[in-house]
Order: structure tokens, then sequence, then C-alpha cells
């Protein structure tokens, strides 16, 4: 069916009372001179005169409510609910459309993921104990507690291996393997695991290694059964005195202690 | 022809002032039953009407207004003061509608095994003295042919004889979408009672 263009665009001038007369004066003129217009309004005339026939039957049908009854029963019916249906219902609405759940939805999702990814990685133990500090208070308390087992580790380390290096081969084998320096040998390498933990929650990972090198040194030590021989000592002595160790000992020490908090 | 009646067919109960009924929403959020009483008065026509042009039978639209002012007495604390009410209750009523007209519908398919596309349209050799008769369940029938969207529109047009404005606020479109949908419904129901209206296409 050929439609003219003027029959959408205007087509609703002739139905609207709320147009201008205007529009609708135009819009009869162009019907009259339109005849392909004329017989679609004709078509569209019998179509509401079909909804002007429903409207009779919707009049008819009210006719027959009784619309004084009708509100009483309404109201009794909702006032006969429980209060807690209207409480549901009572926050602020915002109209709740699904590209506003989903970007609720996005945002809490990734709010929790930052929170989980960004959150500190030392849990605030001392809130747990019922002390408040701060985050940067903790962290140098934690710097200088590391610093300061490190140096009495370096310097317990240093003064034992001192007398082993110090003294001959004959005798080096008898100091090692008495019953006080294979003590001392044991709560060095006890201590060793303490200061690691240090070391590493202070990323001081120059004076991890130094300490690593004493205690591979420490564990050699304790292996070593009571008959060692001057050869053995010797060989032991040679390595501290290779790696430098007791030099490099003296170093961190000075470094720890001039940088101690 | 005119299909907006300056004399309105149907028009609200009361005429109340925007301000009388939102003194009557307050109320009612109190806890006011008077006050619900009378608001349901004010508008349990319009509402009634809206129903049956979806539904056509009295039964379903009475219930469909108890509903819609039940749904409404729900939702009363999240009525915005500075909307207006009309047209949210008329937003109410044209989504129950909807969703019970669906319901009914699927379930009369399911009784009668027949969908309601598939049901013909009235017989083209009526008799002329029957032929209004016709014209009236051909288009009961035509317009639940149509979109959701036409549909609903027509009936607030012509038989909730709603403005253009009215229909917008109340389905949150623009006017120009009201006006152009409705085009389209007269167009497609041109379509379909073709022979009752004299249309050769």
């Amino acid at each position: 069916m050929s439609v003219c263009r003027r029959f959408h665009k205007d087509f609703d001038s002739g139905l609207s009372e709320t147009d201008s007369p205007k529009d609708r004066s135009e819009w009869k003129e162009h019907l009259a001179m339109c005849p392909d217009c004329r017989k679609q309004w004709e078509e569209a005339e019998a179509i509401l005169r079909g909804a002007a026939a429903l409207k009779d039957d919707v009049r008819k049908a009210m006719n027959t409510v009784d619309w004084d009854a009708l509100p009483g029963r309404i109201a009794d019916r909702a006032f006969a609910r429980p209060v807690r249906e209207r409480i549901r219902t009572a926050f602020p609405s915002f109209g709740w459309k699904p590209i506003f759940a989903g970007a609720l939805g996005g945002l809490l999702i990734g709010a929790s993921i930052m929170y989980f990814a960004l959150r500190t990685p030392h849990p605030v133990r001392p809130e747990a104990l019922g002390i408040h500090a701060s985050g940067e208070f903790l962290d140098r308390a934690e710097l200088s507690v590391a610093k300061r087992e490190t140096i009495d580790y370096l310097e317990k380390s240093q003064a034992m291996l001192l007398d082993f290096v110090q003294a001959s081969p004959e005798d080096a084998g008898r100091l090692l393997t008495n019953e006080s320096a294979v003590r001392r040998t044991a709560d060095l390498l006890s201590k060793k695991r303490l200061v690691d933990a240090h070391l590493d929650e202070a990323s001081m990972a120059k004076a991890r290694k130094i300490c690593d090198q004493i205690e591979r040194l420490f564990v050699e030590l304790s292996r070593i059964s009571e008959e060692i021989t001057a050869e053995e000592a010797a060989r032991i002595q040679r390595y501290v005195e290779e790696k430098n160790l007791l030099l490099r000992i003296m170093l961190l020490r000075g470094e720890l202690a001039g940088s101690e908090v | 022809m005119s299909d907006v009646n300056p004399e309105m067919a149907f028009p609200p109960e009361s005429g109340a002032s925007p301000e009388a009924v939102s003194g009557l929403v307050r109320r009612v959020r109190s806890g006011d039953r008077e006050a619900f009483v009378a608001l349901i008065g004010m508008y349990q026509k319009k509402v009634f009407v809206l129903a049956y042009s979806f539904f056509r039978n009295k039964e379903d639209a009475v219930d469909a207004v108890q509903d819609v002012f039940l749904r409404i007495y729900e939702k009363i604390d999240s009525f915005q003061d500075n909307r207006n009410f009309d047209a949210w209750l008329i937003q109410v009523a044209k989504n129950l509608c909807i969703d019970r007209y669906r319901r009914a519908r699927g379930r009369r398919e399911m009784e009668s095994g027949v969908r309601v596309d598939e049901i013909p349209l009235a017989d083209e050799r009526s008799p002329n003295a029957e032929r209004a008769s016709n014209l009236k369940s051909a288009l009961a029938r035509s317009v639940d042919r149509l979109a959701e969207r036409q549909k609903t529109i027509f009936l607030m047009r012509h038989v909730s004889q709603m403005g253009n404005e009215e229909i917008a606020r109340a389905l949150n479109i623009s006017t120009g979408t009201v006006k152009s949908l409705h085009f389209k419904a007269i167009r497609r129901l041109r379509t379909l009672m073709g022979p009752h209206v004299g249309c050769q296409s």
C-alpha cells in the first residue's frame, strides 16, 4: 500500500483535540485533496468506531461494579497485611533497572577485589593485643630488632671464629670439639633461624647472604667428629681467610651499627 | 474524527489538585486508612477502564484494580513527592495488567491448545445487522495481536482516553514515540482487520 508521507506525519493531528486548529484544518484540506490519505483515513475511522464500541462495553461493565464498597474492601486487605511488608519497601527507590543493578554489582565486586589485593601484607598484630601504633612505627621497630639480632649473631660468630683462626691447626681441632664449643655452635645455628626471619621481614639481603655463609661454616663444624685432624682444621681456617669472613663480619657489624635507629 | 473526548467519558473521580493528592499520600504513609480509601475512590475507575481494556472482563478488571491499589500501598513509602502520582499509578497499573494478561493468555492457550494469534477474525460474510458487533470483536482480537507497546498505547488512547502526554509520562517515553507507536498500531490494525474496514491490502 502506498502511503503518502503526509499521512504518517499528520495522522495524529487529525485525531488529537490538543493540536492547534490550524494543524487540524491543514490536515483536513490535505485529506480533501489526497485520495490516498482520504482512503486510509476512512479505514482508520472504521477501526476507531470499533474502539468506541469497546468503550461502550467498559461503560456497561462499570455500571455493574459497586464503587462505594470497593475502596473499603481494598483498604481492609491492605491494612490487614503485616506491617513488615511495607517496611521492606521503605527504602528509597533507585529505579532498579538492570543497568544500575549491574553497575552496582560490578562496583561491589571490584571494591572487594581491590580490598584483598591492596590490603597491607602485615596484619596489624599489635591491634590484637590492644596496642595501637602506626604502620610506619611498626616497620621501623621491626628493622631495629632485625639489626640488633643480626649484630648479636655476628658478634658471637666473630668471637668464635677469631679463636679458631688464631689458634694453630693442632689446637684449633681441640677448640672446635670441646663441650663448650659444641654448645656455642648449636646456639649459633638456632639463633640463625631467628635472625633469618628478621632479615627476611626487614628485606636485608646483603646481611642475610653473609649470615648464610657463616651458617654453612658452623653446619660444617657441627658435623666434624671429635677426631678432627690438623689438616682439616687448617682447611677450615683457609676457608675463613679466603672468604674474608671475619673482615666481612666486621664491616657488616659496623654498617648495621651505624645505621641503627 | 476526534478521539480524546473533551467531555471525558471516564474522568478522574475528583479532579483533585496535586497538592491534595500529595496530602493524601502522606496520610496513607502514616497509616491513615480513610486517606487510602479516599485515594482509591479518586482513581479506581481510571484503573478499572485500563484493566478492562486489557481483559474485557469485569471480574478480571476488578481483581486488577485491587492488585494495583495493594501494590500502591506496599510501595507508597518509595513514592517520591516530586513525582506525578497519576503517572506513577498508571505505570503500576499498566505493568500489573500486562503481567496478568500474559499469564491469562498463556493459560488460555494451554487450555484450548490454540494460540490467540491463530483464532480467526470475524467472518467476512456476516449479515449487516451484525456488522457492528463483528467489528468490535474483530478489533478486540486484532488488538490482542498487536505488539505489546502498540497495544498498550492504543488502549490507553482509545479506551482509557488518555492524552499523548499522559501516556508518555506513564510509559516513560517521549510524546513523539507515543505518536509513532500509535500510528504503527493503527496501520497494523488496518492490515489485520482488512475485510472489516474495507482495506484491500
